[in-house]
């Protein structure tokens, strides 16, 4: 039990989604269905992102997180 | 959890591509798995997008349709690169640091400061059998303490005192020779004479004939008791002249001492502690007991290659401080005793010294340079030998 706390404190499972100035930062994602320039769709483990938004570029990907830049209008869940 | 710091100890290369589809490009990118650290849109036809290494090859076949060029590297690359690039500075220093360590640990002089030359080659003679040499490594304190305890046992009849003092690639020795006073030769036939030139203070002729009188000026080789017995200036009788001369010496003793405000020593208590360093200010760690006077020995855990932040494992020992001579006149009188006990120390039974004045004084670099006149009540008794077929 304590090994699960201290673990997901040091290496956490959980979907974040971080919404900065200059675009979407999101950790521990699954997959990246689709994207273009306007809308990219990521899937998580029990969700589905949409993020809506003009000259869209995924300007960091790595196995658990990706920073998405461009002129982001709309984020659904 | 984003390992920004960690990304500096990886292979990052920066690549310039230039397709027809760039949006395709990145698709394939993203399919690939490959993670990327960065991607700028430069247009709709190039984009630069940063890279482990170890992916390159997997990019590089998506190249078919695209240019792809390494424009730069980041991370431990970038310092690998910067390494090959000046390596032969890196390797120069590096030599140059040897040689000047290999050079500051050799001994290119030795100077012996005495005026006998014979004294001179003696000392180089001993220095030489124990391995003081020119052109050699230098050695530590404790192996030239060794050396010149050892060089003054073997030599207690020579020598009353050496010193051997290194000053960057050059050894000063000082000594001071052992004077071995004659009075103690005996000659069949022999005068009283004067070691010193002194005031006569006391005579006790035990057989001869006293030719000086108290308070008489003498210079050194004058007889005071002479063996040969004159009667009305013709020479009846020579005699083995017995007695012992006391009479009043000057002496001018130059001494050097330091004047040293502090004296710090370990207690021998230490503790561990582990501190934040920030530039030159230190956060001390859970430190409930600290003490009073201490130094403390850094040994860094982590450190910051762009912040100069660290934490450190810090080593604190506890220590005394010992007030030593604060004022000038509380180290003149300190080097006026050391200087008495100097010259105290030169000086037999029934000798003592009857007045000392200090002549000069400097204070030089924490150093007291004196001169001090001492008036010594002094055993002045010698022999001579005398030569009876020139007698007669």
């Amino acid at each position: 039990m304590i090994l699960n706390k201290l673990r997901d404190y040091i290496d956490p499972n959980d979907l974040e989604i971080h919404i900065y100035k200059n675009g979407i930062y999101i950790v521990n994602y699954t997959l990246i269905s689709s994207f273009d320039d306007q809308k990219i769709n990521i899937d998580a483990s029990d969700k589905k992102i949409s993020i809506i938004g003009k000259k869209l570029v995924i300007s960091k990907l790595k196995k658990d997180e990706l920073f998405i830049s461009g002129d982001i209008y709309e984020v659904k869940l | 959890m984003e390992n920004r710091f960690l990304n500096k100890l990886d292979n990052i290369i920066v690549l310039s591509v230039k397709s027809k589809n760039i949006d395709r490009f990145l698709t394939n990118l993203y399919k690939l798995n490959i993670d990327i650290f960065k991607v700028d849109v430069l247009s709709y036809k190039e984009v630069i997008v940063e890279i482990y290494e170890k992916d390159y090859n997997r990019v590089k076949k998506l190249s078919i349709l695209n240019k792809i060029d390494i424009i730069g590297f980041k991370g431990m690359k970038k310092n690998k690169n910067k390494l090959k690039y000046n390596k032969t500075l890196i390797f120069s220093i590096i030599i140059g640091l040897f040689v000047l360590l290999f050079l500051t640990n050799i001994i290119f002089s030795i100077e012996i400061k005495h005026t006998s030359s014979e004294i001179r080659e003696f000392i180089k003679e001993e220095l030489n059998k124990n391995g003081i040499k020119r052109l050699q490594f230098r050695k530590s304190f404790k192996e030239l303490e060794k050396i010149k305890n050892n060089i003054l046992d073997n030599n207690k009849d020579k020598l009353e005192w050496l010193e051997i003092d290194r000053v960057g690639t050059k050894y000063i020795i000082k000594l001071e020779e052992r004077k071995i006073k004659n009075y103690n030769i005996d000659y069949k036939y022999q005068d009283i004479i004067s070691n010193y030139d002194a005031v006569i203070k006391k005579i006790v002729a035990k057989s001869g004939v006293k030719v000086k009188e108290v308070n008489e000026y003498v210079n050194k080789g004058d007889t005071i008791i002479s063996g040969s017995i004159y009667l009305n200036e013709e020479l009846k009788e020579i005699v083995k002249a017995t007695g012992e001369v006391y009479g009043e010496v000057w002496y001018k003793l130059s001494v050097e001492y330091p004047i040293i405000n502090d004296f710090k020593e370990e207690t021998g208590n230490k503790k561990s502690v582990y501190s934040i360093n920030f530039f030159n200010k230190s956060l001390i760690l859970f430190n409930k007991n600290t003490y009073k006077n201490s130094y403390i020995k850094k040994d860094i855990i982590l450190k910051n290659n762009i912040l100069p932040i660290s934490l450190s494992k810090d080593t604190i020992y506890e220590q005394n401080v010992i007030s030593g001579i604060y004022t000038e006149a509380e180290a003149l009188l300190n080097v006026r005793d050391y200087a008495n006990e100097k010259m105290k120390s030169m000086l037999d039974d029934g000798e003592y010294i009857i007045s000392d004045k200090v002549l000069k004084y400097s204070v030089n670099s924490n150093t007291i340079y004196m001169d001090v006149f001492y008036k010594i009540y002094r055993n002045i008794t010698g022999t001579k030998e005398i030569n009876i077929e020139g007698s007669e």
